[in-house]
């Protein structure tokens, strides 16, 4: 290997280990926030052809129950024109929105900011996802940020025009929750395959299949009340000190486009 | 020429890896198309532009990383090491060696990635990530690489027959 290359490599190293410093100590910040700006647009396109693949792939998962309606659907193909089906993506952002909407109205006193995801993290051992609203628009780190169908995560790094979020189903995530009904208390965190897990329930709470899991609104993280995912599973011994619940998440995570962030609940700082 | 090339390639992986990527199912797995862009050109380019791709490819995948950045950076680090060593070595670079450069390239930047982010505080669950994530990704790129590879040629051929950039 020639010296003008391990002089290279070894530049590389340096320049790793000094952004490492610089990150770690947040003071790279701002310069990643220009290069943010740089980037969300582009990101905003690869964004909607992602969407586009989602629709294809979410087809292809419900194959069994498609495959009769697609015999229906094909006589009504023909009639669809380009125009149509761009009438057709219009609506269903429209319908995404007013969901979004129904959900504000139902919890009157949050504030609320709609974003759009602009792309997922690229790293394997990390769940995030990148969304088009930064400190511009008012959003601070720590605010929550959920959907529709429930809690999404909580807004972990904020740059000027871009953030994000930190989901629930981070192995980092934790959540203070409660099961509705039984009101057993727990902490929610992720794991790596990307599921979602209740920890720390007292063996003797009473906990069934189909219990709803909402934040409990401890610690002052998340605002209480919102919906986190339902029992599909209860593990551990009798023996053992904790039980382990399993659950489905209400958000569906693989298809979020659009998340709404709360704008007027901060996380309590300790200090 | 290579080198800009490289870079706009670099550039659309990345933005590949973090919009259509996840929304694919592969049992929970997702492909590095990135690394893979860095280990396919290394072998269509040589060395020089090994280097190159190495520190574009860090940099765009910090800027889409939830990682601290320099962490890819500084994680590619041993991936162009050692893909530099693999072109100057005098074994034959047949289909099997560009594999199983993948398959060991994977394995070593995502566990220099898990060091990184232990060795900065964040609870690593090594054998977990190690089987869960970073073996099924290795596995996955080795699967994809004659594709990219593939790709990555009909680029190649492309470019004007000049000296090789880089560094």
């Amino acid at each position: 290997m020639s010296s003008r290359r391990l002089f290279w490599l070894f530049m590389m190293l340096v320049a790793g280990v000094a952004s490492l410093f610089l990150a770690h100590n947040g003071w790279s910040r701002p310069a990643e926030g220009v290069l943010q700006r740089g980037m969300v647009p582009l990101e905003g396109v690869f964004s909607k052809v992602a969407d586009g693949a989602g629709n294809f792939f979410g087809a292809l998962a419900d194959l069994g129950k498609l495959r009769k309606e697609n015999e229906r659907l094909r006589q009504e193909v023909d009639r669809l024109t380009t125009l149509v089906a761009q009438m057709q993506e219009a609506k269903e952002e429209n319908q995404k929105l007013r969901e979004l909407l129904d959900f504000t109205a139902e919890r009157k006193k949050d504030e609320f900011l709609v974003a759009r995801v602009v792309s997922r993290d690229t790293s394997a051992f990390a769940q995030t996802v990148a969304i088009n609203k930064g400190s511009n628009q008012g959003l601070r780190e720590g605010m929550s940020v959920v959907t529709n169908g429930g809690l999404v995560g909580r807004v972990s790094q904020v740059y000027p025009t871009a953030a994000r979020v930190l989901l629930i189903t981070d192995p980092n995530s934790a959540v203070n929750t409660v099961v509705q009904g039984s009101r057993a208390a727990g902490i929610v965190s992720g794991r790596l395959d990307g599921s979602l897990v209740m920890e720390f329930v007292q063996q003797g709470d009473k906990v069934d299949k189909g219990n709803l899991v909402l934040t409990s609104g401890l610690g002052g993280n998340y605002p209480p009340g919102l919906l986190v995912g339902q029992v599909k599973d209860v593990a551990g011994d009798d023996l053992e000190v904790f039980k382990e619940l399993h659950l489905q998440p209400a958000a569906k995570f693989d298809r979020i486009q659009y998340v709404l962030i709360i704008t007027n609940f901060l996380p309590m700082k300790l200090e | 020429m290579g080198v800009a090339t490289i870079g706009l390639i670099l550039l659309v992986a990345v933005l590949l890896q973090g919009s259509v990527i996840p929304v694919i199912p592969m049992f929970n797995v997702e492909p590095g198309l990135v690394l893979l862009a860095i280990v396919g050109w290394s072998f269509l380019r040589g060395a020089g532009e090994t280097l190159a791709a190495a520190a574009i490819g860090g940099l765009l995948l910090g800027l889409s990383s939830s990682a601290p950045f320099g962490t890819d950076l500084l994680a590619l680090v041993p991936v162009a090491f050692l893909l530099i060593l693999a072109e100057s070595s005098a074994v034959e670079k047949d289909l099997f060696f560009s594999l199983t450069a993948t398959f060991v390239c994977t394995l070593i930047y995502q566990a220099v990635v898990l060091l990184i982010l232990q060795s900065l505080g964040q609870p690593t669950a090594w054998l977990p990530s190690l089987l869960k994530v970073a073996v099924p990704s290795a596995v996955v790129n080795t699967l994809l690489m004659p594709f990219i590879f593939w790709l990555l040629q009909r680029v190649r051929d492309r470019l004007p027959v000049t000296a090789q950039e880089g560094w």
